[in-house]
């Protein structure tokens, strides 16, 4: 029986589906698939600075687990640059440690640290709020 | 009263992307629509940017923060103390924008 993937946690929620390559190439090809761990790795280690261990203890991994998300989606991103092709981000085993949000109205994300129950946007006070995982429905999948 | 993390301290600067090292916090309050801008000494702290601007914050009665970005470190001390973050993907929207989205509420 194959483990049970372990989900891990992401900080906030990517602002975008995904990465168009632009100018001079030859013909679109089929976009590469990049999992939402796997772009998180890359904003975690190269963007926020944070070690490998300091990931690995966000993420609630093993620091091996991070090396080897870490290196697919290096990989991902090289074979993106080096074909030409654009970069899906989708599927995954992720969570978030807050519930996250979105109004379809002023297009904000936001959490709910005090667990209202009827929850309006704290920008515009819009109803149309979505938690994240509906709007964007193939984080789960 | 919220906390706009801003790039200067005019209504026509832009929201600053990073929380912890933003130039200026705008202050809004809520309940009479009044603000003022604040200038982020914490930006040029060697560590704990984020820490010590959270800490100021909170002195000043912040319970929301506005921003483009929260990184991970600074995500932790604000959901441990309960602040409400929002997230602002266009960060191409101004001071202004964002204070007339707040008053027309
Ligand atoms: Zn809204």
């Amino acid at each position: 029986m194959p483990r049970p993937k372990i989900n891990r946690k992401m900080v906030t929620p990517p602002k975008f589906k995904g990465f168009k390559p632009y100018g001079y190439y030859a013909e679109e090809q089929a976009p590469v698939s990049m999992l939402f761990e796997e772009y998180e790795t890359i904003r975690l280690c190269d963007y926020e600075l944070l070690s490998q261990s300091e990931v690995a203890q966000f993420m609630g991994v093993s620091r091996p687990t991070v090396t080897r998300i870490y290196e697919s989606a290096r990989r991902k991103v090289a074979i993106a640059f080096s074909e030409a092709r654009s970069i899906v981000i989708e599927g995954g085993n992720v969570f978030f440690d807050s519930n996250w949000f979105h109004c379809k109205n002023c297009k904000s994300h936001f959490n709910n640290p005090e667990n209202h129950k009827k929850l309006i946007c704290p920008v515009c006070d819009s109803k149309s709020v979505l938690p994240v995982n509906h709007a964007q429905n193939n984080l789960t999948t | 009263m919220i906390a706009i993390t801003s790039t200067g301290n005019t209504l026509l600067a832009g929201i600053d992307k990073y929380f912890a090292r933003c130039s200026y916090f705008l202050l809004f309050n809520e309940t009479d629509g009044s603000h003022i801008f604040i200038e982020n000494n914490c930006r040029t702290a060697k560590e704990n940017a984020g820490l010590l601007a959270v800490d100021m914050l909170l002195k000043k009665g912040v319970r929301k923060v506005i921003s483009g970005e929260f990184g991970m470190k600074v995500k932790s001390v604000l959901d441990e103390k309960k602040i409400q973050m929002i997230l602002i993907s266009d960060i191409n929207k101004t001071i202004n924008d964002i204070i007339t989205l707040l008053k027309g509420k």
